[in-house]
């Protein structure tokens, strides 16, 4: 085998090489990333399944301040600390922004068997309407009331 | 087989083992997480589907309540709630555990007012009066 033949050898091995790490480099990122998403998923699907919430309002008779400040009990009925920045609030269909949210055992987090006191600002005619409060992971408890 | 060859076959066999140890802790990890979430989850909904309080009795402030599931409950950690309103610290007694088949007697401190219990894990009842 001449010089040449070795001279082409060694590129050849070389250029194989470098091939090779860049597939395993390129199937390694996708890797991670499949990994990193399990990890997440798997997190999200977990605190969805301890996560619950129930509506314990008294349906005939909701709390309000002049027909605008309307007053709803939320309590955590599930086995996952909620946070209450992230709570969503929608009243026959509309959502609702100005909320005013208190833990009334107090503290922070809203812990398994807390009632979240909902001061909603919103105006309501008399009458029959559909309430929905949906947790930051998408939990939701639909309840029926009255004004 | 030529040199280059064997080289891209090792080079790729122990990055696929690299990578499979890497990868299969991890998804095991979120797989027993969420199986975990799951057994924590029917635990959750067993207990709900056992639960149920009835008022059997109310006379003056003074309301009886009767454990009338499977479940033991708290009945410290009962919610009032009196004509749509919250109401905080209840008297409950026997204050702790509340067994299946037992009553509760609780001081709502009015005689009027349409009522609503709530137990720790959403089962409720009402009184009127």
């Amino acid at each position: 085998m001449g010089a040449g033949a070795s001279a082409t050898q060694m590129v050849f091995f070389i250029s194989s090489v470098i091939i090779a790490l860049s597939v395993v480099g390129a199937i390694f990122m996708n890797v991670q990333s499949l990994s990193s998403s399990v990890v997440i998923g798997s997190k999200t699907l977990s605190e969805q399944l301890k996560t619950d919430i129930t509506v314990i309002n008294d349906p005939e008779i909701i709390p309000n301040s002049s027909r605008l400040i309307h007053t709803f009990y939320v309590k955590n009925t599930g086995i996952q600390e909620l946070d209450t920045n992230y709570i969503t609030l929608i009243i026959d269909g509309t959502m609702v922004n100005n909320l005013n949210k208190t833990i009334l055992e107090g503290g922070q987090t809203w812990l398994t068997g807390d009632v979240l006191m909902i001061n909603a600002t919103v105006p309501l005619a008399a009458g029959n309407h559909n309430l929905r409060v949906i947790t930051a992971n998408g939990i939701e408890d639909t309840f029926p009331f009255r004004t | 087989m030529g040199f280059s060859t064997s080289a891209v076959v090792v080079i790729f066999t122990a990055s696929i083992m690299y990578m499979a140890s890497m990868f299969y802790p991890l998804v095991d990890m979120s797989n027993k997480q969420v199986q975990e979430a799951e057994r924590n989850s029917n635990e959750l909904w067993k207990e709900k589907l056992n639960t149920k309080i009835v008022i059997t009795n109310r006379i003056g402030n003074d309301l009886t309540i009767f454990n009338n599931g499977s479940t033991t409950l708290d009945s410290r950690k009962i919610n009032v709630i009196i004509d749509g309103e919250f109401k905080s610290n209840p008297s409950v007694t026997p204050g702790g555990v509340w067994s299946p088949k037992t009553s509760i007697n609780l001081n709502i401190g009015t005689a009027n007012g349409r009522v609503k219990i709530v137990t720790a894990n959403g089962a409720a009842d009402y009184s009127v009066p």
